[in-house]
C-alpha cells in the first residue's frame, strides 16, 4: 500500500508540474485530490485496516495529500502569474520606437552653466543683438579709435550700429535701467568679423557675469569662479588666476583651468601648454559705472565672460566649433 | 660620406664648395629645414643619401647662398647652434594694449626689475657730438600740434652705409626683421629696444634741410617706400620737407628721402604723434606696420631725447658717423601726469583688509611710482611718464594686486540676497523648447545671416520689413541679417539629405531682423522643418510619408503642451508655399504663423527631393499666450455619454465650419467635438463627403439621462443639417 502511495506521489507530482493551463491543473487535482481520486478512496478505506498499518498508511496519506497541495497552490501561482500564453511573439523583434528629439548641445551646456549660477545667485538678463556703439564699446571703456577696439573684429550695420562682439552691452543695459545691488549673467550670440576655423566662429556664444553692490573685492570674484568651476568640472579642477587686461575691468584676470584632457601634461587641446584659458575677468571699472551714472565711490562689483562653445568643446571633446552650427543629426544625436 | 660623431653615412650634395675634409651642417631624415621642407631619406643619382648638407639660406640663415656652411673648430657631432649664434633663448610675450611700454625690451626689462627686485640697466650713450650745431643745420615746424605734440630731430654727418654688423643682423631676425643697411638697422633695433619707432631720412635730399609737419591736403598724393602711391585726404599727417612730403607720419616713410647707399647725411626723426591721427591714417590706407601699431598705442614723449640721442650714438659707433651737438625740438612733451589720490581703505576693501600701507608703497615703488603722504592719510601718486595707462585709483590697486600676486588674494563666497525680477523670457521660451522635444524635435541652431538668393527667395514670406544689410559682412555672400529662420533651416534639411538623414523633424528658437523704418527690430522666432516619414521605419508596418496634418498636430500638440487655446486655421498665401498645403495660425485672433508644404519651385531651389513642411512661429507672441498660472478645476465626479452623427455634405464644406457651427450653438451639456471618419466613394451621391463627428456630454452636476443626452444631440444635428444642407448617413 505505501509503496502504491509513493508511486502516486511521483504520478501526481508530475502531472502538477506539467500542467500548461490553468484548466488542465484543475482536471490533474481533481485527479489526485479529488473526492473520487485513488488517495480519496485510501484514505476513506483507512478504517478497514488493522491498527499499525492504519496508523503508517495514515501518516503517509497525509504528508502526500499536504504535499500535493501545497504544489497545487505553486502550480496555480506560476499558471495565473504567466496568463495565456500568446500565439508565437518573437519577442526578440525590435520594439517600435517613438520619435526621439533633442536639446542642441549648446543649450544643454548654456542650461547646466545657468543652473549653476542660479544656485549662486544670479539672474538671467538678456539684450538685443542689434547693438549701438555706446553700449558695445564706448560704455565700456572702449572709445572710438583707440587700439583696444582692434580685440573685437566688429560686424557693422552702419556707423552707429553693429552686432554685439560681447556680452558686456547687456551689463550696461541692465545697470542704467536699475540701481544696485545687481547680480546677473547675460548668455547670448555674439558676432565677429572673422574666417571661420577649426576653433573660431563668426557666431557663438558667450557668458558674462556682472555683481555690483557695496564694497565686492576682488576674493569674492575669485571665489564664486572657483565655486563654478568646481561645480562644473568637479572638485578636482586646478585653476589659475593670471594678469590680464580688458577695457571694463580693472584689475583684471584671466582664468585658466588645468587641461582636463591630458591633466596638466600637454596635449593639443591646451596646445601643449597644460592650462587651457576659459574665463576673462576683473573688477568693474569705474569709467564704466561712470558711463552708466553709478558713483564709482559708492559702489563696487565684478565682471566675468567665458565662451559657452568652449566650455562643450572641452567637456564633450568635440574639437571643431563650426559642428555647432552645422547641425549634422549624426553630431547632434551622438553629442 | 658624412661623419655625425656617433657615426656616419652617406650624404648625397651637388653644393660648389663641398670638399673632403670640410666641417659643415647636416640635416639628418627627419629635420625640418626652412620653408617648411621636411628632410627625407631618398636616392638621389643612384646613391641612397641619408639626410642633407644645408646652406645657410636652407637654414634661414641668409637670404640666397652659394654654398653650404663650413665650420671651424668644432668636432662632427657638436652642437652648431653655438657656432651659428643661433643659441639665443627667445620669449614671446603677448603684450596687452594697455602697456605700450612692454612693446620695447627696456619697457619689459623695467617690469622684470620691479617684479624681481633687481637693478634695470639701461643701454650706454657715447654721442662725441662735433661740428656744427644740429640748430645750425635743420629746422622743424609743426603746422599740427594735435597731430604731432612733439617732434625732436638729430643730425649726423658723415656715415658709412654699409652691412650691419653681425650681432645687430642676428638680433632684428631673431624677432622676425630683415637687416637692410646699418642706419635702417639702428632705426629698428632702437624701436624694439625702446618700443618708439624713430625714422632715419637722407639729409641731403630733404628740400632747405627742413621739416615740416602737416595735415595732407585732400587728394594729395605720395609714393612711400614699398614704391607705393597713395592718394591722402586731410585726416593724414605728413611729414615734409622745404617743398614736399618726405613720409606719411607715424606709418611708413617716402621713397624720395630714403636712406639709400649714396646716403652721406642723416637727420633721424624722433616723434610723438597722436594715436588716433596715426591709427586713422593708417586706417584709411589699409596698412599696418610696426611703426603704426605703436604709435596708435601711445609713445612716450618723455623719452624722446633719450631715444634719439641712442640712436645717433649707435650710428657714431657703426656707421663711423659724426653726431651734431644738441637737437632741434619742437612742441612739447605734455607735462607731467596728474598725480592720483589712492585712498589705502579702498585697496583693502577690494584686495583684503591685510594689505597695508607699507605694502601699498613698496610695490607701488618698485614700479616706478612716486608715492607722497597725501591729504587725509591717503597716498599721492605721481605716475613714471611711461605708465600713461595709470589715470585712476582702481589702476593703482591692480598694480599693488600684480606686485602681491593674484594667487595670493583668499577667495571667499559670501551671500548677499538679491530681489530676483521675473526672468526675461527665458522661462516661456524653455517651456516651448522642452514640449518641442518631447514632440521628438531635435533643435539646431543656425546662422543668423541670411543670403540675398534667400532674401530675393523668400519675398513675403516671413518678413516683416526690410532685411538689415551689414557693412562689413563676414561673407559677402550672407549680407543680410535673417528676417525669417526657414532659409537656414532648409540649408540643414539638405545637409543632412545629402549624408543620408532623410527623416526629419527639426526646430530652432532664435532671433529673426528686420528693418522699420528706420529702426533696426528683432524678436523671437519658433521655426521647424518636418521631412520623410511620419514615424520611426519599424517592422510589419507601411511607413507613411509625412503630411500636412501631420505638421498640423504637432502645432496643436504644442498649444496643448503650453495650455493655450487652440489655434484657428486660415488660408495662407506664402512665397515659399504650396498654397494647397499651406495654412496660418492665429489665437485669438491674434496671427501666430504659419505651417504649410514647400512648394516645388522652392524645394528645387534648395535642392530637396521629397516634400518638406516648415512651420514659422512669432515666439514672443506665442509665449504672450502661456498664461502664468493654471487654476484648479474640480475634477468631473459624472461619466460623460459620447454621441457620433455622420452628415453628407457637400465636398468643399469644410470640417471646421462644421466644428466651429456646433461650438456656435453653445450647448451647454456638449463637451468635446471631434471630427473621427471622412468618407467619399461610391455609396455617395456624386459631389458629397461624409463627415463622421464624435460629440461628447456631460453634466459636472449628475449624470444625465439617455433622455438628456438624446436631447442635446438632437438639437445640434438638426441645426448642423440646417446650416449645411445636411443629410444623416
Amino acid at each position: 500500500m505505501l509503496d502504491r502511495l509513493k508511486e502516486l506521489g511521483r504520478e501526481a507530482t508530475a502531472a502538477l508540474q506539467s500542467a500548461a493551463t490553468l484548466m488542465e491543473l484543475e482536471s490533474v487535482r481533481v485527479k489526485y485530490l479529488g473526492r473520487k481520486s485513488e488517495l480519496n478512496q485510501v484514505s476513506r478505506g483507512l478504517k478497514d485496516l488493522e491498527s499499525d498499518e492504519r496508523r503508517s498508511v495514515g501518516r503517509a496519506v497525509n504528508e502526500l495529500k499536504n504535499e500535493l497541495g501545497a504544489l497545487l497552490e505553486q502550480s496555480k501561482e506560476r499558471l495565473e502569474s504567466a496568463g495565456e500564453p500568446s500565439a508565437g511573439l518573437d519577442l526578440t523583434l525590435p520594439g517600435r520606437m517613438p520619435w526621439v528629439g533633442g536639446k542642441h548641445p549648446l543649450t544643454r551646456t548654456y542650461e547646466r552653466l545657468e543652473s549653476i549660477f542660479r544656485g549662486l545667485g544670479f539672474e538671467v538678463a538678456l539684450g538685443p543683438d542689434v547693438e549701438d556703439d555706446f553700449h558695445n564699446f564706448d560704455a565700456l571703456n572702449i572709445p572710438a579709435d583707440h587700439p583696444a577696439r582692434d580685440g573685437w573684429d566688429t560686424i557693422y550695420i552702419d556707423d552707429d550700429s553693429l552686432l554685439r562682439t560681447h556680452m558686456s552691452p547687456v551689463q550696461i543695459r541692465v545697470m542704467e535701467s536699475r540701481k544696485p545691488p545687481i547680480r546677473i549673467i547675460a548668455p547670448g550670440r555674439v558676432y565677429r568679423n572673422e574666417s571661420a576655423d577649426a576653433s573660431h566662429g563668426s557666431e557663438f556664444y558667450q557668458l558674462e557675469g556682472l555683481y555690483v553692490d557695496r564694497d565686492v573685492r576682488f576674493g569674492e570674484l575669485k571665489g564664486v569662479l572657483i565655486r563654478f568651476m568646481r561645480e562644473l568640472f568637479g572638485e578636482n579642477v586646478t585653476l589659475r588666476f593670471r594678469a590680464g587686461f580688458f577695457p571694463f575691468t580693472e584689475p583684471s584676470t584671466e582664468v585658466d583651468v588645468k587641461c582636463l584632457i591630458c591633466q596638466g601634461s600637454g596635449c593639443s587641446v591646451c596646445s601643449g601648454t597644460g592650462w587651457v584659458e576659459l574665463l576673462g575677468a576683473g573688477m568693474v571699472d569705474p569709467r564704466v559705472f561712470e558711463a552708466v551714472g553709478y558713483d564709482p565711490g559708492e559702489f563696487s562689483g565684478y565682471a566675468f565672460g567665458l565662451g559657452v562653445d568652449r566650455i562643450c568643446m572641452m567637456m564633450t571633446g568635440t574639437d571643431d566649433i563650426r559642428l555647432f552650427l552645422e547641425n549634422d543629426l549624426r553630431f547632434l544625436r551622438q553629442i | 660620406m658624412v661623419d655625425w660623431g656617433s657615426g656616419s653615412s652617406t650624404v648625397v650634395c651637388g653644393a660648389p664648395n663641398v670638399h673632403a675634409g670640410m666641417t659643415s651642417v647636416l640635416a639628418p631624415p627627419g629635420s625640418v629645414i626652412a620653408g617648411g621642407h621636411r628632410i627625407t631619406e631618398q636616392t638621389i643619382r643612384g646613391r641612397r643619401s641619408h639626410g642633407m648638407l644645408v646652406s645657410a639660406q636652407e637654414l634661414g640663415l641668409e637670404e640666397s647662398s652659394e654654398g653650404i656652411i663650413e665650420l671651424d673648430g668644432i668636432e662632427p657631432g657638436g652642437d652648431v647652434r653655438s657656432p651659428l649664434g643661433l643659441d639665443d633663448e627667445i620669449i614671446d610675450l603677448d603684450v596687452q594694449p594697455n602697456r605700450p611700454d612692454c612693446l620695447g625690451v627696456i619697457g619689459v626689462a623695467r617690469e622684470v626689475a620691479a617684479l624681481t627686485g633687481s637693478e634695470l640697466r639701461l643701454p650706454r650713450i657715447d654721442l662725441n657730438e662735433a661740428g656744427r650745431t644740429a640748430a645750425d643745420m635743420a629746422s622743424v615746424k609743426i603746422e599740427d600740434p594735435h597731430g604731432c605734440p612733439r617732434y625732436i630731430a638729430r643730425v649726423i654727418s658723415d656715415v658709412t652705409i654699409g652691412p650691419s654688423p653681425a650681432w645687430l643682423a642676428t638680433a632684428l631676425r631673431s624677432v622676425g626683421s630683415r637687416s637692410i643697411n646699418n642706419i635702417v638697422d639702428i632705426t629698428n633695433f632702437v624701436m624694439l629696444e625702446f618700443g618708439h619707432p624713430i625714422h632715419a631720412f637722407d639729409y641731403d635730399r630733404l628740400a632747405e634741410h627742413r621739416i615740416v609737419v602737416r595735415r595732407a591736403r585732400a587728394g594729395e598724393v605720395m609714393v612711400t617706400l614699398d614704391d607705393v602711391e597713395r592718394t591722402l585726404t586731410s585726416e593724414h599727417l605728413l611729414i615734409c620737407d622745404g617743398k614736399n612730403p618726405v613720409a606719411l607720419a607715424g606709418v611708413m616713410g617716402g621713397a624720395d628721402s630714403e636712406v639709400s647707399e649714396a646716403t652721406r647725411n642723416i637727420l633721424l626723426e624722433c616723434a610723438w604723434f597722436d594715436p588716433v591721427v596715426v591709427r586713422r591714417g593708417a586706417w584709411k590706407l589699409g596698412v599696418r606696420t610696426e611703426a603704426s601699431q605703436r604709435f596708435e598705442h601711445g609713445v612716450d614723449a618723455h623719452a624722446m631725447e633719450m631715444i634719439a640721442a641712442r640712436a645717433s650714438s649707435l650710428m657714431a659707433q657703426l656707421a663711423g658717423g659724426k653726431v651734431a651737438p644738441g637737437f632741434v625740438d619742437a612742441g612739447t612733451d605734455g607735462g607731467a601726469a596728474p598725480a592720483i589720490t589712492l585712498d589705502v581703505r579702498s585697496v583693502a576693501s577690494m584686495l583684503g583688509e591685510d594689505v597695508g600701507r607699507d605694502e601699498i608703497v613698496a610695490a607701488l615703488t618698485s614700479f616706478g611710482f612716486g608715492v607722497a603722504d597725501g591729504p587725509d592719510g591717503k597716498l599721492t601718486v605721481d605716475v613714471p611718464p611711461h605708465r600713461a595707462d595709470v589715470t585712476v585709483e582702481a589702476d593703482l590697486i591692480e598694480e599693488v594686486l600684480r606686485s602681491r600676486g593674484y594667487e595670493d588674494v583668499p577667495p571667499e563666497v559670501p551671500f548677499h540676497s538679491i530681489d530676483v525680477p521675473p526672468d526675461a523670457g527665458v522661462g516661456a521660451r524653455n517651456r516651448v523648447l522642452d514640449a518641442m522635444v518631447r514632440l521628438g524635435f531635435y533643435e539646431v541652431m543656425t546662422t543668423s545671416f541670411m543670403s540675398e538668393s534667400a532674401s530675393g527667395r523668400l519675398g513675403g514670406s516671413g518678413v516683416q520689413g526690410e532685411p538689415i544689410v551689414l557693412s562689413n559682412p563676414v561673407n559677402k555672400e550672407m549680407p543680410f541679417m535673417r528676417t525669417a529662420i526657414m532659409p537656414s533651416l532648409l540649408d540643414v534639411v539638405r545637409r543632412n539629405r545629402n549624408v543620408g538623414e532623410k527623416d526629419l523633424r527639426i526646430v530652432e528658437l532664435g532671433k529673426v531682423f528686420w528693418k522699420d523704418g528706420d529702426g533696426l527690430r528683432e524678436r523671437w522666432a519658433l521655426a521647424g522643418a518636418l521631412s520623410g516619414l511620419a514615424g520611426r521605419h519599424s517592422w510589419g508596418e507601411t511607413p507613411r510619408s509625412i503630411d500636412f496634418f501631420d505638421g498640423k498636430g504637432i502645432l496643436w500638440a504644442l498649444a496643448e503642451a503650453l495650455d493655450i487655446d487652440t489655434p484657428d486655421t486660415a488660408c495662407y498665401d506664402g512665397r515659399l508655399l504650396d498654397a494647397g498645403a499651406s495654412a496660418g495660425f492665429s489665437v485669438r485672433g491674434e496671427g501666430l504663423g504659419f505651417l504649410g508644404m514647400l512648394s516645388k519651385k522652392a524645394l528645387a531651389a534648395w535642392e530637396l527631393p521629397d516634400p518638406v513642411f516648415v512651420f514659422e512661429i512669432d515666439l514672443d507672441r506665442l509665449c504672450g499666450f502661456i498664461p502664468t498660472a493654471v487654476e484648479f478645476k474640480e475634477l468631473p465626479r459624472y461619466p460623460k455619454a459620447r454621441r457620433d452623427v455622420a452628415l453628407v455634405i457637400g465636398e468643399r464644406s469644410a470640417a471646421g465650419d462644421v466644428l466651429a457651427a456646433v461650438e456656435g450653438l453653445g450647448e451647454p451639456l456638449l463637451v468635446d467635438a471631434q471630427v473621427f471618419d471622412i468618407y467619399v466613394g461610391k455609396q455617395l451621391p456624386p459631389g458629397k463627403k461624409s463627415l463622421g463627428f464624435g460629440l461628447t456630454y456631460m453634466s459636472r452636476e449628475r449624470t444625465l439621462t439617455d433622455e438628456e443626452v438624446d436631447e442635446a444631440h438632437s438639437r445640434i444635428v438638426s441645426h448642423l443639417t440646417r446650416e449645411f444642407d445636411a443629410a444623416l448617413r
